[in-house]
């Protein structure tokens, strides 16, 4: 191991992330075919989320050193970060077969086929690494993380506990937790520990993920609070013809503003205020979206009420109106959430280069097919 | 075109309008840095240079309130004996300058020392590399005997964050274990640090180790803001004094350029010199840098503080329970940041 690698190793530990990367490039001035370096320099890039450069890093250390298995392992981290899954997994499989041995390799091939929810194979890769290293705090928490995209909470939350049973600092592990605890709507539980995290990295807090009481009621009224808005309307419109219908329809408006309400209360007042702390730094999509959403669901609550007050139609028409926009907030803020991502925006970029050549071979080759048929027709004629 | 010739025309016609006097400094003269190394002479200079410094808090333009706060803190304690017996203060303990890069926490430390007038060591981020790759106890060992024998002398650990990581955010052993070493030499364990005043400067003052924060070591902070307006003048008139300018005023452009650091107004006051120089290259003809030039650097040239003041909204946020970064937090209100 050269000085400039455990140099830039050290200045990675204390977060000198941007050092270590000039230090890298320093060594690799004079050893421009070092892998090791290379693949160092690769792990700097996609720690500071300039995940193409990382993968032209890592490209570069596998045509320098074909067998160095941690290279592979790194290309498929980088590859995940641009949720290219199939290349990911071809890299991850390739660092699992030069080092067979290796854990890390087996968590990071867990890590690439959970991505596409191949949960089943997912969950062998990470067992198979266990078995090679039973304490490894990632290996247990990559077994929670996939468990828990796979819906299985109970695995999941006996997986991170295990792995903090290890290391009860680690601060992923207590996040982990914290978000399982979101899961079971044990708001309270879950807030305060994420606070914690937040308190012992304040320059990094996860402001998203303490936004989730708000972003998680709003998902659930999208869609249950749709469909019963929409039971309104029918029942109003039902109402309009048949007077009997007008009773119940009322009734189910009160009961279903009254559940929302309730619901609401029950994840928002556990709460407190840092949720909404936190919006106020998320990036602006997300806090725009999820505030409209907010308003939105507001008004249509205040709207089912008003009807079942009044028994107006207009009034739950008027409610329904408010889905399309509660949906579109949903987009907005689903977009939002990732705008800080560097990986998924060049994932988003290049797809939108893609569908720009598809548009244009499309459009060539329809150009090309109404010259075919009118010399066709000419020709016929 | 002959350049030399050129500038040979011009040499004497057309002073720099902010040219300082050649006498030594007075009180309210501008920044300037002409510290002066004493030869390193022994085994206990053998790794590091002790200097003598010879500015003070005087040289350090504008900085009102942050000059005030170091004499209360740590300069009056220093000069009235009688009081700190009087009221049982020890001189025990350290003084921790944080704030956004580039806004002259260094300068500030080899002002302090200057006012003092003590030796001044300093340990910057190149010797804790060094550190980490050698025999690093040993090395920081070293490094207060060599503070301890010149006393009195103010010792500055410039990014105190590298040395004195959090020990649960570190992987290594061995930096761990030189985290601990500091600890110890900070108690003076191995040696009596009277006569040793330790001064340190961080840009993230949270990924300090907490016991490094504790009574006894670095128990003061003291918030280095970027330069008021009245010290943002003084730096561009400094880092002008020496080019051709005409018609530049500084009243305005201080005002143009709030929040920039230090660092920037150097960088807005080169940005314009390559703009007057760029118009000499094509015209073929010298013109000075004027006012037009300064105002179009400031607009290319963004604030570095920014960023730093992101993180720092997070910290006042999540991590100001024990009150330590309550005058951050009370800049960031003034600010409407928080």
């Amino acid at each position: 191991m050269s000085v400039a690698y455990r140099q830039a190793r050290q200045l990675i530990e204390i977060g000198r992330d941007e050092q270590a990367e000039g230090a890298l490039r320093a060594a690799l001035a004079t050893e421009p075919g070092d892998a090791d370096l290379l693949t160092l320099l690769a792990f700097v890039l996609r720690r500071q989320r300039d995940y193409p450069a990382a993968l032209r890093a890592v490209d570069a250390a596998i045509a320098a050193a074909p067998h160095l298995a941690e290279a592979h392992a790194e290309r498929a981290e980088s590859l995940m970060s641009l949720l290219r899954d199939k290349d990911a997994i071809a890299a991850a499989r390739e660092a699992v077969r030069l080092a067979p041995h290796d854990p890390g390799g087996h968590f990071v091939l867990a890590r690439a086929l959970a991505a596409p929810r191949r949960y089943d194979e997912a969950r062998a890769a990470a067992q198979h690494g266990l078995s090679l290293a039973p304490r490894s705090v990632e290996g247990l928490l990559t077994l929670a993380d996939l468990e828990r995209d796979a819906g299985n909470r109970d695995e999941a939350e006996r997986a991170a506990r295990a792995a903090l049973d290890l290391d009860p600092t680690d601060a992923y592990g207590r996040w982990l937790l914290a978000m399982l605890d979101a899961e079971h709507l044990r708001v309270r539980r879950s807030l305060r520990t994420l606070r914690d995290v937040a308190r012992e990295n304040p320059a990094r807090p996860d402001v998203i993920s303490m936004t989730w009481p708000i972003r998680s009621l709003l998902s659930a009224l999208r869609r249950w609070f749709a469909v019963a808005t929409v039971l309104v309307l029918v029942a109003a419109l039902c109402a309009l013809r048949w007077e009997a219908a007008l009773l119940p329809g009322r009734i189910l408006a009160g009961l279903f503003a009254a559940v929302v309400t309730g619901f609401a209360l029950r994840v928002l007042v556990p709460a407190g205020r840092v949720p909404w702390r936190c919006l106020r730094l998320a990036p602006w999509l997300l806090r725009r979206a999820t505030r409209a959403g907010s308003v939105t669901v507001v008004v249509m609550v205040a709207l089912l009420l008003a009807y079942a007050m009044t028994g107006l139609w207009w009034l739950s028409l008027l409610a329904v109106l408010g889905i399309p926009v509660l949906w579109g907030c949903a987009a907005a803020e689903a977009f939002g959430a990732r705008m800080d991502d560097p990986g998924y925006m060049h994932a988003m970029k290049d797809l939108a280069g893609d569908f720009r050549s598809w548009g244009a071979e499309l459009g060539q080759w329809w150009r090309d097919t109404r010259k075919d048929l009118r010399e066709a027709w000419k020709g016929d004629a | 075109m002959d350049w030399d010739a050129l500038e040979g025309e011009f040499h004497g016609i057309v002073p720099p309008r902010f040219t300082p006097p050649e006498a030594p400094a007075d009180p309210g003269t501008p920044i300037r840095s002409d510290d002066v190394h004493e030869p390193v002479r022994g085994d206990h200079d053998r790794a590091f240079d002790v200097e003598r410094a010879t500015i003070t808090l005087a040289d350090v333009g504008g900085m009102e309130e942050v000059k005030k706060r170091l004499d209360l803190a740590f300069l009056g304690p220093l000069r009235n004996p009688e009081l700190r017996t009087l009221f049982g203060k020890s001189l025990r303990g350290g003084l921790l300058l944080y704030g956004p890069p580039g806004c002259g926490k260094t300068f500030l430390a080899r002002a302090v020392a200057g006012e003092m007038g003590a030796a001044f060591i300093s340990l910057s981020i190149t010797d804790v590399l060094t550190m980490w790759m050698g025999s690093s106890e040993r090395n920081l060992h070293d490094l207060f005997a060599a503070a301890r024998s010149h006393s009195p002398c103010v010792l500055f650990l410039d990014e105190i964050d590298a040395l004195g990581h959090k020990r649960s955010q570190l992987g290594s052993s061995g930096m761990r274990t030189l985290v601990n070493q500091l600890l110890t030499e900070l108690d003076g364990v191995d040696g009596n640090n009277d006569g040793v005043f330790v001064l340190a400067a961080t840009n993230a003052p949270w990924d300090i180790d907490p016991a490094l924060r504790r009574p006894g070591r670095l128990d003061r902070t003291l918030l280095v803001l970027p330069p008021d307006q009245a010290a943002r003048a003084a730096i561009l008139e400094y880092h002008l004094r020496e080019r051709p300018i005409a018609g530049i005023d500084l009243r305005k452009l201080a005002a143009a350029t709030d929040h920039y650091s230090g660092a920037d107004l150097a960088h807005v006051s080169e940005t314009a010199a390559e703009f007057a120089m760029r118009d000499a290259i094509t015209t073929g003809e010298v013109r000075m840098i004027s006012q037009q030039d300064m105002l179009a650097a400031v607009k290319e040239v963004r604030p570095s503080t920014d960023a730093w003041f992101a993180t720092a909204r997070s910290v006042a946020l999540f991590g100001n329970e024990s009150g330590e970064y309550d005058d951050l937090a009370a800049y960031l209100k003034k600010r409407k940041m928080l």
